[in-house]
């Protein structure tokens, strides 16, 4: 993945490095939302694992507690992962296109995506309102109403879309500046 | 659209847009969504809530981020320079010097931390400096570091094997185990041919001295104590049917928070750098999961796996040819998709022909990522290729040649794993539940 370059020379993503988003309210409050959930499951399970050496008996809770997690931090880290750009993606076609056309390329991506999420987002909000309304309820003994858990993803998707958006007014700068770097 | 062209459409649509450029996720969850679009209109995506909460919502999956915090915080607070160090003075004096030490320092690394990126950018980093300094032959320095790296998959804890495991609703312990002995194996045939490449050409290597009184052994020993006892405590725990591998991972990430604090730097910022940076590389590989759960979803919606299952049963192919066809499947699948993209993509659709054909899934895990391992060091995608020389800013045709061999010995590898099975399923069959 990555550049594939042979020579140590200057990598053609540097101008659209330059262009890259910067971390915005919503992007820093899901980094820090993400980095306490995983110490909350790190202390949790630990925890679980005391408890059952020293007294023999389970808190009964961590499975369904470290399921929500997980799907929260799966989902709020979505916005995260994209403006310090840390999704793998395969560069060797593009460090061959021109600034314009690379510029392009990355429009067309973000569209995709925002339409991508934007779909998540609808179906994600209809199965809340769907389990709003029913009152669902985990079958455990917690019984935790499960609105609860799964507005994460919700939260989480719904950032992803703003943070989309943020990147596709980049790209469109990005274009009318010829794809070079901002000003 | 006949079933058969959309599911080559969808395919064809995954493939180009990861050639393209677009991020892996969305690359796997665009042409999901198509898919299902194509397949039953707007009606098609009403189960995507519920797919999208039945798959995360999974405790199987919290050991993923939990062992990559692990690792980042041994990385973070400076003890991968500890285990090359007290390594270079164990292994050091063996022929091939430091060669050796890179790879003996990428096993104990794979035992931490289940990624190859994470073994890869670890001893690399602590050891292509050295290597060039003392005149190491370029393109086998940076082979070893590129191929030791993929021991990370091989070894427990596999994040490879928990995403494998997690699909399969295979035993995630019983998948780490039966990687250890071939990882053993791996790391052993790696070391030897170096050995007999360094004494037949010395060139590729100065001697070394290794420790030179028992007390400087005696340290060095030191150095990887803290590592073995950590290796020891998670994987011991997973062995004895004491932990599942979730909870090892916990455990792992309370000790090695421990031992970095007492041998490392580990401070509050320290750990704070480690969590934000783990929360990146956690993101990245969950949402690729997700996004594959997706794609599965939008194949099993039109009924596409058992069509494809019937197809290659229907082939009639013997055991032997089957694995010839994986062979080549594989081969040129990790030449184009990631590590766990190729899992993701072709696992739904292969398992259910692994019954009909009894092939054992556990054994089926560890050859899948013998195949993924090879994709890393495959041109022109080969992740750990590209590591190795971000680390290195030398040429990357001298990263490719440095890895021709160990292409070679892990093709070796797998030939044995399918004539001897028992190399894999031994440590598992004797495991306790």
């Amino acid at each position: 993945m990555h550049g594939a370059s042979d020579e140590e020379a200057p990598s053609p993503f540097d101008a659209a490095r330059d262009w890259a988003p910067r971390m915005g309210v919503f992007e820093r409050a899901a980094q820090v939302i993400c980095q306490i959930l995983l110490a909350v499951m790190v202390l949790l399970i630990a925890a679980e694992v005391a408890t059952r050496a020293l007294t023999g008996a389970s808190l009964e809770i961590t499975d369904e507690i470290g399921g929500y997690l997980l799907a929260a931090l799966t989902f709020i880290s979505m916005p995260v992962c994209l403006v310090e750009n840390a999704f793998h993606r395969v560069e060797f076609i593009q460090a061959r296109l021109s600034e314009r056309g690379r510029a392009f390329s990355e429009l067309l991506f973000d569209l995709l995506s925002f339409a991508c999420a934007g779909i998540l987002l609808w179906q994600l909000w209809r199965m809340e309102a769907i389990t709003w309304r029913s009152d669902d309820l985990a079958p455990t003994n917690l019984m935790t109403p499960l609105w609860i858990p799964r507005a994460s993803m919700v939260v989480g998707t719904a950032i992803l879309c703003i943070t989309l958006l943020r990147i596709l007014t980049r790209d469109l700068r990005r274009i009318a500046a010829g794809g070079s770097a901002p000003p | 659209m006949t079933p058969e062209l959309q599911i080559i459409t969808a395919f064809g649509v995954f493939l180009f847009l990861l050639a393209a450029g677009m991020t892996v996720p969305f690359a796997i969850t665009v042409p999901a969504i198509v898919y299902l679009l194509l397949q039953g209109g707007l009606v098609g995506l009403k189960g995507l809530g519920l797919v999208s909460w039945g798959s995360m919502d999974s405790f199987t999956l919290t050991a993923v981020p939990l062992f990559i915090l692990m690792a980042e915080i041994l990385q973070g607070s400076g003890l991968s320079q500890r285990i090359y160090t007290g390594l270079s003075k164990l292994f050091a004096g063996i022929p091939g010097g430091l060669l050796q030490t890179n790879i003996a320092g990428c096993a104990v690394f794979a035992s931490i931390s289940g990624s190859s990126v994470a073994t890869a950018a670890s001893i690399g980093g602590v050891a292509l400096p050295q290597l060039l300094s003392r005149n190491y032959d370029r393109p086998l320095s940076a082979g070893s570091l590129a191929a030791g790296g993929t021991l990370g998959i091989l070894f427990p804890p596999s994040l490879a094997m928990i995403v494998y495991g997690t699909f399969t609703e295979t035993s995630v312990a019983k998948l780490f185990m039966a990687g250890l002995l071939p990882g053993i194996i791996l790391t052993l045939m790696f070391m030897s041919y170096i050995g007999v490449h360094a004494w037949l050409r010395p060139g590729v290597a100065p001697r070394e001295r290794g420790a030179r009184s028992i007390a400087e052994f005696v340290r060095a020993v030191a150095e990887v104590l803290p590592f073995a006892v950590l290796v020891g405590c998670t994987l011991g725990s997973i062995y004895a049917g004491l932990a599942t591998p979730t909870e090892a991972a916990a455990i792992g990430c309370i000790m090695a928070t421990i031992i970095s604090v007492i041998w490392g730097e580990l401070n509050l910022r320290v750990l704070a750098d480690c969590l934000r940076r783990s929360v990146a590389t956690i993101g990245n590989i969950l949402f690729i999961i997700y996004a594959a759960f997706v794609f599965s979803y939008a194949i099993s919606y039109a009924g596409v796996g058992e069509q494809v299952t019937g197809f290659l049963v229907g082939l009639d192919l013997s055991r032997w040819e089957f694995f010839a066809a994986l062979f080549v499947l594989y081969t040129v699948l990790g030449c184009l998709v990631e590590s766990l993209g190729m899992i993701v993509i072709t696992v739904p659709l292969l398992y259910p022909v692994l019954v009909k054909y009894g092939i054992d899934p556990i054994w089926f895990g560890v050859i899948l990522v013998m195949y993924i391992e090879l994709g890393q060091i495959s041109p022109p995608i080969g992740i750990n290729l590209f590591v190795i020389q971000s680390i290195w800013k030398g040429k990357l045709s001298e990263v490719v040649m440095g890895t021709i061999p160990f292409h070679l010995i892990m093709f070796l590898l797998l030939a044995l794993l399918m004539a001897f099975p028992q190399l894999a399923m031994w440590l598992p069959t004797h495991m306790n539940s």
